[in-house]
C-alpha cells in the first residue's frame, strides 16, 4: 500500500506550518507593559500556573501546526494506493480497452484532455500489474478509424503494449464501449489458461458511450474494472447540427441558417452566434435545458451588406467549453442565389412578339424567388461584349449567326470554365463560323438546316415530333412521370411539330447525350460537357420559326428547366454535412479525372475518377470541419468545386458529456462478466476527506483548550 | 442600623455615582458631598451633645430629636427650631492614608481607566474629616509614604477642614509602603480616648503590619480599616500576554494574564481573608472600598456600627 498524490505539488503548503510556530514566539515577545501594584500575588499565581500554562501553550502549538499540516496535506489529495492488498492472485491475462471517442478530448479545466489522462492511468495500471501476466490492448475509436481495433494482442512483451498505447491516439468518431467489450471478451476468452480474465475500460464513461447493442458473448470469469477519466462529467454545450438555406427575400436572397443546440451537464443560458466572413452577422441567447435540443434559427441578409469579400462560408458558434469539437459548426455557403443569365438575340424585331427571343424571356420572366432567382438581360448578337459574358453563368444564343472572335473565344473559355450555354438554331446561323469558332461546345459539327416541307418525298411527314426523350434527365423533371425512362411522350412535348431543323454531324461527341430527337431520327435536343461547364442545344428555334415548340405547355418548364439545370441551381445536393466517419458522395463534372478532397487540417487526399464517372465517395472523414473539393480535368488543371464542399460533424451522441448511471455500467456488462466499483481501482482510498475531518476536529480541541483556559 | 434607615443613602449613592463624586472639584466641596450622602440616611444628622450649654437654634429637620423643640420660638414666629448644645465627649480621629507608589495604580485593563487608589483614598479622608469636624471632633490626618510623614495637626474647628483637603490635595503617591511605622507613629501620637481610621491599600501589609491597632484598641481607642483597591485588583480583567512592573520595585512579571486569573483571585482571597481575620481578631472594623464603587456605600460599609460617628452620643 502506497502514499500517492493527486497534487503533489501542493504539498508546499507545508510550509504554513511555520505560521502558527512564528505566531507562537512573536506573541511572547509582544507582550503589553503594565505597572502594577498586587505584584506579590501575580508572582505567587505564576508559580503556581507556569508549568501547566507551558504544557499548554505546547499542546496549543501542536494542535495548531497539526491543524495547518492536515490541511496542507489534504489539498494535495492524498491516496493510499491497494494494488498490492487488492490483487490476491495475478490475473490470467489484463486487456486494456482505451476509450479513444470524440468525447475523451474533451479538456476539464483547460488542462490534459480525457484521453491524455486515461492512457496515462491504462500505462500506469499496465505497469503495475506483475511481468508474468500477460496483456493486451484494444481502442474504442482512434484518430483514423471508427469502431474498436485491437491496439496489440494479449502477450507477455507488456513494452509492445506499452508502445502501442502509446502511439495511440483520439479521434472524432462515435464509439460505443460494449462493442469494446464484446471484442475483449472474444480477445480473453482465445486465451488458454486458468485464472482471471481482467478488462480494464478507460474511459469517460458517458452515458451515449454505453449505448449499443451488446451481442452475446459469454463473459463468465471476466472482471470488468471501470475506470472513468474524470470524477465528475464535464459540463458541454453543442451545435447538434446546422444546415445554411437560401431564401427569396424582396431585396433578393437572405441566409437562413437553422440549428440544433443543446446543454449537457446542466442547463446554461449562452448566445449563439453567426458568423459570416468572420464577422458576427447575428446572436441569440439559447436559454438551454440540461440534454434537451433546442432549435433555432438565424437570418441574415447577405445581398444587403456591403461590398467585399463574397461569403463563402457560415458558422454556427456557441461559447467554447471543454469540449471544443462541438463548439461551432462551420457550413459552406454558395454563391449568390441570383442566377444571372446573357441572352443573347440573334434577330431582334421591332414587334416585341416576332422577336426572336420573345418567348424565352416569357417563359424566363416566370421564374421567381425559389431556389435560384433568374436575372437576365438580353443584348443584340452584335453589342455582346466579353465582361457580360463573364458575368452570366448562363449565356443563351439564340439564333446568333456569327460573333466577334474575341467574344466567341470568351464564350468557350466561360463555359469550359463552368458555366451554361443554351444553343438555339434559326435562319442566322452561320454553319461554318459556328463549326470553326464554337467547336468545343457544339455537340457535334453543324451540316446545315433542313426543312421537311421541302422535301419531296411522299413518306417523309412534313412535320416532325419530338420524341425517344430521356425522362430522367432533370430537363424534363417537371414534365416527365416519375420511372419513366424513355417517355417517347412527355406530356406538354409530344405534340411539338417542327418543319425545320439543323442538321449535325453523325459523330456525336462522346460526352454529348441526346436527350431527345425528332421523329426523323435527328438529334433534336443535345447536351455536351465542356470541361466543367455544360452546354445545351436546341436543334431548331427558340421560337416559332421552325417549331412550334414555343407555344407548347412544355415550353415554359422546359426553358426553365434548361437554364436553371445550365447554372447549376437544379443540383440537388442535399445536407451539406455528413457525421465523421460517414462517407460523403461527391459529383464530378463530365470529363474530370480526379476529385482532390482537403480536409480541415489543410490534408489532401485524391480519388481517381473511372471513365464516364459522374460521381465518387469520399470515405476519409475522420476531422470535424469544413471540407474543400477541386477537380481535375483532362488538361490536370484543377478546379474548386465550391458546391461540392461539405461539413462534417461529430456525432450527436458524443455531445452528450453526462457519466453514465451505474445501472448503465451493470447493463453494458458481457453475460456472466461481473464488475469492479470505482472504489476498488487503483485510485486508492481517498485520505484526504479524513484529514479534513482531523482538522475540523483538531479545531475543536483547540477551541476546548482555549476555553477551559479562558474560563 | 435598620433596614429602612439604608435607604436615604442608597439612593444618595445611586444618584451620586463614584464618576460623579470623583469629579468634584475641589476636595473640600467633595468631601462634604459624600459627608452628606453618608449621614442622610442617620437618624442623627449631626452629633450635638446635650450639655447645658447652648450652642445654636437649628431649622427643625426631621430627624431631629422633638426633645430639643424650642417651643417659645414656636410660639412667638410660628416655627420649628431646635435647641443645639456643645458636646462634652469631644472625639479625637486620626485618619492615615497611604501614599505609597502603589496607591498610584488607576487601572488601565481593557483600555478603561479610573480613578486612582490614591484619589479614592483622598476624597474618603477628607470625607471622614468632615464627617468629624462637623460634630466638633478633633481631627488631624497623616499621609505617609515609606517613613516620610506628612501630617496635619488635629484640631477640631470646622475650618480646620480647609487646611486638611490643602495637605490631601498636595499629596502625591510616591515612595514604598512603611504601613507598620505608620500606625505605631499614629498610635504614639494618640493621647485620649478616640479613632483610627486607616486607609490604604495594605500592598505587602503582613498580618504584623496592623497590630499597632491592636493596641489602639486597647486603649478604649476605635479602630477602622479601609481598604481601598482598583477594580482591576480585583478582577485581573486583562487580555493576552503582560508583562507586570511593580509600582513599588523592580520585580517584573509576564504572564498571559486569562491563564493565571484563576489562581490569581484564589491568591487575592486568601489575602484578603487574612486582613479580615487579622481585624477582626484585633476587635478592629474592615471595609473594602473599591475605587469604582461610590464612595458613599464605601463609607457607609465602613462606618456601619460606628456610633462614635453616624450616631450623636446624646441619641
Amino acid at each position: 500500500m502506497n502514499l500517492a498524490f493527486l497534487a503533489p505539488t501542493l504539498l508546499v503548503g507545508l510550509v504554513a506550518v511555520a505560521v502558527p510556530i512564528a505566531i507562537h514566539l512573536i506573541s511572547k515577545r509582544r507582550a503589553r507593559r503594565v505597572q502594577f501594584a498586587l505584584l506579590e500575588l501575580l508572582l505567587r499565581s505564576q508559580k503556581k500556573t507556569a508549568r501547566s500554562i507551558r504544557l499548554r501553550e505546547l499542546l496549543l502549538l501542536l494542535v495548531r501546526a497539526l491543524m495547518v499540516a492536515a490541511l496542507a496535506v489534504a489539498i494535495a489529495q492524498p491516496f493510499l494506493e491497494e494494488r498490492a492488498a487488492r490483487v490476491t492472485t495475478a490475473p490470467l491475462v489484463v486487456i486494456v480497452v482505451l476509450d479513444g471517442s470524440a468525447s475523451m478530448q474533451a479538456k476539464p479545466g483547460g488542462g490534459r484532455s480525457l484521453f491524455e489522462r486515461a492512457r496515462r492511468a491504462a500505462l500506469d495500471a499496465l505497469r503495475a500489474e506483475p511481468a508474468d501476466v500477460r496483456t493486451a490492448a484494444l481502442a474504442c475509436g482512434g484518430a483514423k478509424e471508427g469502431g474498436v481495433f485491437e491496439l496489440s494482442a494479449p502477450t507477455f512483451e507488456r513494452a509492445r503494449v506499452v508502445q502501442a498505447l502509446e502511439d495511440a491516439a483520439a479521434g472524432a468518431y462515435h464509439s460505443s464501449i460494449p462493442a469494446c467489450l464484446d471484442r475483449a471478451v472474444a480477445m480473453a476468452r482465445a486465451v488458454a489458461g486458468e485464472g482471471e480474465r481482467r478488462v480494464l475500460v478507460f474511459s469517460d464513461l458517458a452515458a451515449h458511450a454505453l449505448l449499443g447493442a451488446r451481442t452475446s458473448e459469454n463473459g463468465a470469469g471476466l472482471v470488468v474494472e471501470w475506470r472513468p477519466a474524470t470524477e465528475t462529467a464535464v459540463p458541454n454545450r453543442a451545435v447538434l447540427s446546422a444546415a445554411v438555406e437560401r431564401v427569396a427575400t424582396r431585396a433578393g436572397s437572405a441566409l437562413s441558417v437553422p440549428f440544433r443546440a443543446a446543454a449537457f451537464g446542466g442547463a446554461a443560458e449562452v448566445e449563439a452566434d453567426l458568423l459570416l466572413g468572420g464577422a458576427r452577422a447575428a446572436r441569440l441567447t439559447l436559454p438551454l435545458s440540461d440534454g434537451r435540443a433546442l432549435e433555432r434559427r438565424f437570418h441574415a441578409d447577405v445581398d444587403a451588406r456591403p461590398e467585399g469579400e463574397p461569403i463563402t462560408e457560415a458558422t454556427v458558434a456557441l461559447p467554447a467549453d471543454a469540449f471544443s469539437l462541438d463548439d461551432h459548426v462551420t457550413l459552406p455557403v454558395d454563391a449568390s442565389g441570383a442566377l444571372d443569365v446573357l441572352v443573347v438575340d440573334g434577330a431582334p424585331q421591332a414587334l416585341r412578339f416576332q422577336d426572336e427571343v420573345f418567348y424565352l424571356e416569357s417563359a424566363l420572366d416566370a421564374v421567381r424567388g425559389g431556389r435560384a432567382r433568374l436575372r437576365f438581360s438580353t443584348v443584340g448578337a452584335e453589342h455582346v461584349t466579353r465582361a457580360q459574358v463573364a458575368g452570366a453563368r448562363v449565356v443563351v444564343l439564340a439564333n446568333v449567326g456569327r460573333l466577334e472572335d474575341d467574344v466567341a473565344a470568351a464564350i468557350v473559355e466561360h463555359v469550359q470554365a463552368g458555366a451554361g450555354l443554351l444553343l438555339s438554331m434559326g435562319d442566322q446561323i452561320d454553319v461554318e463560323w459556328m463549326n470553326a469558332k464554337l467547336a468545343p461546345l457544339l455537340p457535334a459539327p453543324l451540316r446545315g438546316s433542313k426543312g421537311q416541307a421541302l422535301l419531296d418525298d411522299a413518306s417523309v411527314a412534313e412535320v416532325l415530333s419530338l420524341t425517344r426523350m430521356r425522362a430522367e434527365h432533370p430537363l424534363f423533371g417537371a414534365l416527365a412521370a416519375q420511372g419513366s425512362v424513355e417517355a417517347v411522350d412527355v406530356p406538354g412535348l409530344a405534340r411539338v411539330r417542327t418543319h425545320t431543323l439543323m442538321l449535325v454531324e453523325p459523330s456525336v461527341d462522346r460526352d454529348a447525350i441526346v436527350l431527345a430527337r425528332f421523329s426523323n431520327g435527328a438529334p433534336a435536343l443535345v447536351e455536351r460537357a465542356a470541361a466543367a461547364g455544360k452546354v445545351i442545344t436546341l436543334l431548331t428555334t427558340i421560337d416559332r420559326d421552325w417549331s412550334d415548340l414555343a407555344i407548347r405547355p412544355g415550353y415554359v418548364p422546359l426553358m426553365q428547366q434548361a437554364v436553371l439545370y445550365l447554372g447549376g441551381a437544379l443540383e440537388d445536393v442535399g445536407p451539406r454535412t455528413v457525421v465523421v466517419g460517414e462517407p460523403r458522395t461527391l459529383r464530378a463534372p463530365t470529363g474530370a479525372v480526379e476529385l482532390v478532397v482537403e480536409k480541415p487540417s489543410g490534408a489532401r487526399a485524391s480519388l481517381p475518377l473511372e471513365a464516364q464517372a459522374r460521381s465518387a465517395t469520399y470515405k476519409g472523414t475522420d476531422e470535424v470541419g469544413l471540407y474543400r473539393v477541386w477537380s481535375r480535368g483532362d488538361g490536370g488543371d484543377l478546379r474548386e468545386r465550391l458546391d461540392e464542399r461539405f461539413a462534417v460533424l461529430v456525432h450527436e451522441a458524443e455531445s452528450d458529456t453526462r457519466t453514465a448511471a451505474a445501472d448503465a455500467l451493470a447493463s453494458a456488462l458481457p453475460q456472466g462478466a461481473s464488475a469492479r466499483t470505482a472504489g476498488d481501482a487503483d485510485k486508492g482510498t481517498k485520505i484526504w476527506p479524513y484529514l479534513l475531518l482531523a482538522a475540523a476536529l483538531l479545531l475543536l480541541v483547540e477551541a476546548a483548550v482555549l476555553k477551559k483556559s479562558f474560563s | 442600623m435598620s433596614e429602612g434607615d439604608a435607604r436615604p443613602a442608597d439612593a444618595a449613592a445611586r444618584l451620586l455615582s463614584a464618576e460623579t463624586l470623583y469629579g468634584i472639584r475641589p476636595l473640600e466641596l467633595r468631601a462634604r458631598v459624600i459627608a452628606e450622602g453618608v449621614l442622610a440616611g442617620a437618624h442623627r444628622s449631626k452629633r450635638f451633645g446635650s450639655s447645658p450649654d447652648f450652642a445654636e437654634h437649628k431649622v427643625y429637620t426631621p430627624g431631629d430629636d422633638l426633645r430639643h423643640l424650642d417651643w417659645k420660638v414656636l410660639g412667638k414666629i410660628d416655627r420649628n427650631y431646635v435647641r443645639r448644645f456643645e458636646d462634652e465627649t469631644q472625639l479625637e480621629v486620626a485618619i492615615i492614608v497611604d501614599t505609597s507608589a502603589s496607591m498610584a495604580y488607576a487601572g488601565g485593563a481593557r483600555g478603561r481607566y479610573g480613578i486612582s487608589k490614591l484619589d479614592a483614598a483622598k476624597s474618603l479622608a477628607a470625607a471622614l474629616s468632615f464627617i468629624a469636624l462637623a460634630r466638633g471632633d478633633s481631627t488631624g490626618v497623616s499621609l505617609f509614604a515609606g517613613r516620610d510623614v506628612d501630617l496635619v495637626p488635629s484640631r477640631a474647628p470646622r475650618q480646620h477642614i480647609a487646611h486638611i483637603a490643602e495637605h490631601l490635595d498636595a499629596a502625591r503617591a510616591v515612595g514604598p509602603t512603611d504601613l507598620l511605622g505608620a500606625l505605631e507613629r499614629a498610635s504614639a501620637r494618640m493621647r485620649r480616648r478616640g479613632l483610627v481610621i486607616l486607609i490604604s491599600d495594605l500592598v505587602d501589609a503582613g498580618r504584623a503590619a496592623l497590630g499597632p491597632l491592636g493596641v489602639l484598641r486597647r486603649r478604649g481607642c476605635d479602630a477602622i480599616v479601609i481598604h481601598t483597591l482598583d477594580r482591576d485588583e480585583l478582577d485581573l480583567p486583562f487580555d493576552g500576554v503582560i508583562r507586570f512592573e511593580d509600582l513599588e520595585g523592580d520585580r517584573v512579571v509576564q504572564v498571559d494574564a486569562p491563564l493565571v486569573r484563576d489562581a490569581y483571585l484564589s491568591e487575592l482571597r486568601a489575602f484578603l481573608d487574612e486582613i479580615r481575620s487579622e481585624c477582626v481578631r484585633l476587635d478592629v472594623r474592615y471595609a473594602l472600598a473599591a475605587t469604582d464603587e461610590s464612595p458613599v456605600l464605601s463609607l457607609r460599609t465602613a462606618l456601619e456600627g460606628a456610633s462614635v460617628l453616624l450616631h450623636a452620643e446624646a441619641a
